[in-house]
């Protein structure tokens, strides 16, 4: 008898979807405040943030849901 | 015996005498001002605009930032020599004061069409994107001046740089 795949980890496709949207969004930010020539030191502060928020999206867009089988269980 | 040493002659050149407020001037494209432009010394700068209110290494870039008179100073990453020059209105990015500085009848606050109107088409433009708080966008000419502007789309900030230090980055 099997678990019937209870245990595989998801994706959540509209949590997935809705991170790729933003990551989308920051990315262009970046890139578009990269090209700038002269930068501020308010500029080059949020370039650094927004490396940061990419590197973050990234990996968020990456994780999986907790196992199925674990939901709802009582600790 | 003990001997006293004198150090009220040990401060630096700029920090020793008082230093009036900047007055102002008008922007050559590329260069800056008459007495505050792109290649002098760390010491020029100091003698012309005092002790800074700030020391900022950001980046490969080394910001020398009056937020009292609206300029940030841009040594590069030499250290040495100014690179870039940035003017800013009052209120923006953490200056209280907006120095007195034009070119060709635009300063702060002037709109974006003016300011193409005068100048001509530049040769980069990008945003907006928000940056401390504000939305801006930037118009660059190859001359080596830059203008942000707010979400109202009038001038906050004017830079100025050597035109060569940009090109490389225009080419691309």
């Amino acid at each position: 008898m099997t678990s019937g795949q209870r245990n595989v980890r998801k994706r959540n496709p509209k949590r997935v979807a809705t991170v790729e949207e933003h990551l989308t969004s920051v990315k262009g930010s970046l890139k578009e405040l990269s090209r700038k020539p002269n930068k501020t030191p308010a500029d080059i502060l949020e370039l650094d943030k927004l490396r940061a928020h990419v590197k973050h999206l990234s990996k968020k867009r990456a994780e999986k849901s907790e196992p199925h089988g674990r939901q709802g269980e009582r600790h | 015996m003990h001997s006293r040493f004198a150090t009220n002659g040990l401060s630096s050149y700029a920090t020793a005498r008082t230093i009036k407020p900047w007055q102002g001037g008008r922007i050559i494209p590329g260069r800056g001002t008459s007495d505050l432009h792109v290649g002098q010394s760390v010491n020029d700068i100091e003698s012309v605009l005092g002790g800074p209110d700030e020391k900022r290494p950001l980046a490969d870039q080394f910001f020398y930032v009056y937020r009292k008179q609206g300029i940030d100073v841009d040594f590069g990453a030499s250290r040495q020599r100014v690179e870039r020059l940035f003017f800013y209105d009052e209120n923006v990015e953490g200056h209280s004061r907006r120095p007195t500085i034009s070119i060709d009848g635009i300063g702060f606050r002037t709109p974006k069409t003016k300011v193409i109107n005068v100048l001509g088409k530049p040769q980069c433009e990008g945003g907006p994107v928000r940056v401390a708080n504000r939305k801006k966008t930037w118009i660059y000419y190859d001359s080596g001046l830059q203008f942000d502007f707010d979400s109202q789309d009038r001038v906050i900030i004017i830079s100025v740089c050597d035109p060569k230090l940009n090109r490389s980055a225009n080419e691309s």
